[in-house]
């Protein structure tokens, strides 16, 4: 009686050992993990504003002008300067004023210095047919450095025809950003 | 953004499990049945676990994908791969593990054939909704969906990590019933527990307003509890000290728990079995070393608005106003969790009748058979409703020391599932290994699930 109890057992050992021995992980490349690439797009507004002919405080010899410029601390942060790999800036310009406009639009470092402008000349309006200017700026992956050292963006207007102060500038903006996290 | 990442590829590297004990269901040689059904039969007189060996259980098991579907060799590229796997996934897969080890089990039975059973074992159960919404969201950003709804309610998972201290008895009523209960106090090492999140994040075109897009956070409120977290990433405790809280956790001094199993055997006639039982019917208070991280709000943006000149402070006043509207919180409040509860009945058929002679302290006065044919169902308790799992299964005793038992069973995870038991005895010395998913046993990679089940013990009778 007992042979036939020692050979059962024997045999679950032997099942048990050829289970494990012929189960594995196959077909299979683990090492694809390190491939995994995250590339989130995300669409984010940006600034905006509606601006008139009072706010236009300044002068040069090609006009009057109006500036202003806001931080973008998320710049700063860490998955823009690891992963951002290209920035698409849109902006969208309305303008009423009787006069041509140009825009510059500019990203700024830390420490004040240009690393990005962008020029948009804007035809004239007037109340009753806006000018409409869509214009989009890519920063490709040979660029995006500049964008990962700003950390400020300016806005310049200047409005050609100092005479011309009935109507408005509108800006609308947004961006469209192209991470690729990797692992 | 780097924690969803590393979240997410987790999710495809756990697989989950079902805590679905299919094999050792109703085999009433072996004591682990008790645990799953108090009101089982047993076929022995008294139990002595090898502390630590007898019962070893593991089982992992995922719904909707496997560790092939992502990381097979070939051709295709991998981002491919996860990015169908995201969008086939809903947000009732899950992924889920299961392991339980018992530290020390004992059984008698006393001159009314009432079989008592004490002992403790060690659980960890953890299971993880797939995120569907919010993994959409990091993988691929919102440019593409305009207008779409990101449900944060998608995120939603328990995980626990306990030590269980049991008595039970399974009183013999008549010939025909039996009906046992076993009582629980449960000692909690870890628990995390977030379950009913809300909140929706959308970015929609804004053809009235000032700017382009309108983001809209609405209604946030993501709250993720924690029990016996803050001992272990308490940084100023040396290791002794956190060895020694966890320690102390583990023995009653953390958070505790009571529960209740209950189960019944009953024969409606000689060949026929009915058997059911409900199992972890209780709660846990987590009182101690609790933190709560809660992230709640409303917020909607159109971006930084200009004025020319303005204050030139716009990005802190958007900062400010953000925070004054979505914010954190880090509390201490308790909460009680719910166990897991857990279902099974079956139904089954004995034939070829076993005529050794039989041990009349037991409550087997009944005829006994070599095989039977059954059907069981499954059911746990999950934070989203039930899941399930039935099963087939042909039990054969070979003799009074060798016996097998074979299922297929259809569950969340496939339609495939053949698992086998296999026990043995040598004089008052058993062993038994059981094991699910022997079809994908030759690859795993493809397999959903899998489980196993392995224990030694010894075993006695009067005769």
């Amino acid at each position: 009686m007992k042979m036939p109890l020692i050979n059962y057992l024997s045999k679950i050992v032997f099942l048990s050992l050829v289970l494990v021995s012929y189960s594995c992980v196959k077909d299979v490349d683990l090492d694809q993990y390190n491939e995994i690439v995250l590339s989130p797009e995300a669409a984010i507004d940006l600034i905006y504003f509606d601006l008139t002919a009072d706010e236009f405080t300044g002068e040069n010899g090609s006009g009057v002008t109006a500036s202003d410029e806001t931080r973008l601390d998320f710049l700063d942060d860490d998955y823009i300067q690891n992963s951002l790999v290209r920035a698409d800036f849109n902006f969208r310009f309305t303008n009423t004023f009787q006069s041509p406009l140009t825009a510059t639009i500019r990203l700024v470092s830390p420490s004040n210095s240009v690393q990005h402008t962008i020029e948009v000349p804007i035809p004239s309006g007037s109340l009753g047919e806006p000018a409409t200017i869509d214009y989009t700026e890519i920063i490709d992956e040979n660029q995006i450095n500049r964008v990962r050292r700003s950390i400020k963006m300016s806005v310049e207007i200047i409005r050609h025809d100092p005479t011309a102060i009935e109507g408005s500038l509108q800006l609308a903006s947004k961006g469209f950003y192209y991470f690729e996290f990797q692992s | 953004m780097r924690v969803i990442f590393f979240l997410f590829i987790l999710t495809f590297y756990l697989a989950a499990p079902a805590q679905n004990k299919q094999l050792l269901y109703n085999f009433d040689d072996l004591p682990q049945n008790l645990l799953i059904n108090p009101g089982a039969e047993t076929y022995f007189d008294m139990h002595i676990g090898i502390p630590f060996l007898s019962q070893i259980h593991l089982s992992a098991g995922s719904s909707g994908v496997s560790m092939y579907d992502i990381f097979k060799d070939d051709q295709g590229s991998i981002n491919a791969r996860i990015k169908e796997s995201l969008h086939k996934l809903s947000r009732n897969d899950f992924f889920m593990v299961n392991q339980q080890l018992e530290i020390f089990s004992i059984g008698w039975r006393d001159n009314k054939r009432r079989y008592y059973t004490a002992g403790v074992y060690q659980e960890m159960d953890a299971f993880v909704y797939f995120p569907k919404d919010p993994a959409v969201l990091a993988y691929e950003g919102n440019k593409d969906y305009i207008g779409r709804n990101f449900n944060f309610s998608d995120a939603a998972f328990t995980a626990d990590f306990l030590n269980v201290f049991h008595v039970g008895f399974t009183n013999y009523y008549s010939e025909d019933l039996n009906y046992g209960f076993r009582g629980k106090i449960y000692s909690g090492i870890f628990n995390a527990y977030s379950v009913g999140n809300r909140g929706i994040f959308r970015t929609e075109l804004s053809p009235e307003g000032p700017n382009l897009y309108r983001h809209y956070m609405s209604g946030l409120d993501m709250v993720i509890n924690t029990s016996g977290w803050a001992n272990v990433v308490d940084s100023k405790a040396s290791n002794k000290e956190v060895m020694t809280s966890l320690l102390e956790s583990a023995l009653l001094g953390g958070n505790i728990g009571v529960g209740l199993d209950a189960g019944f055997t009953w024969y409606p006639s000689d060949q026929y079995r009915i058997t059911g039982s409900l199992l972890d019917i209780g709660f846990m208070r987590q009182t101690k070393n609790v933190e709560n991280y809660r992230y709640y709000g409303d917020y909607q943006t159109h971006g930084i608005e200009l004025l020319f000149p303005g204050t030139q402070e716009y990005w802190d006043e958007w900062e400010d106003d953000l925070d004054r509207n979505l914010k954190d919180e880090t509390l201490t409040n308790s909460y009680t969790t719910w166990r897991p509860v857990k279902l099974n009945a079956s139904v089954d058929y004995g034939f070829h009748e076993n005529a050794e002679p039989c041990n009349c302290y037991r409550p087997m006065g009944r005829r006994r058979y070599y095989n039977h044919l059954g059907a069981q169902f499954f059911a746990v308790k999950r934070p989203r409703g039930l899941n399930y799992a039935t099963t087939l299964y042909y039990d054969r005793t070979f003799n009074e020391n060798f016996r097998g038992k074979v299922t297929y069973t259809a569950d969340s995870y496939s339609f495939s599932n053949i698992g086998l038991l296999v026990s043995a005895k040598l004089s008052n010395f058993n062993v038994y290994l059981a094991a699910d998913n022997l079809l994908d046993y030759t690859n795993f990679a493809k397999a959903q699930n899998a489980s196993l089940q392995i224990g030694f013990q010894l075993m006695f009778s009067r005769e």
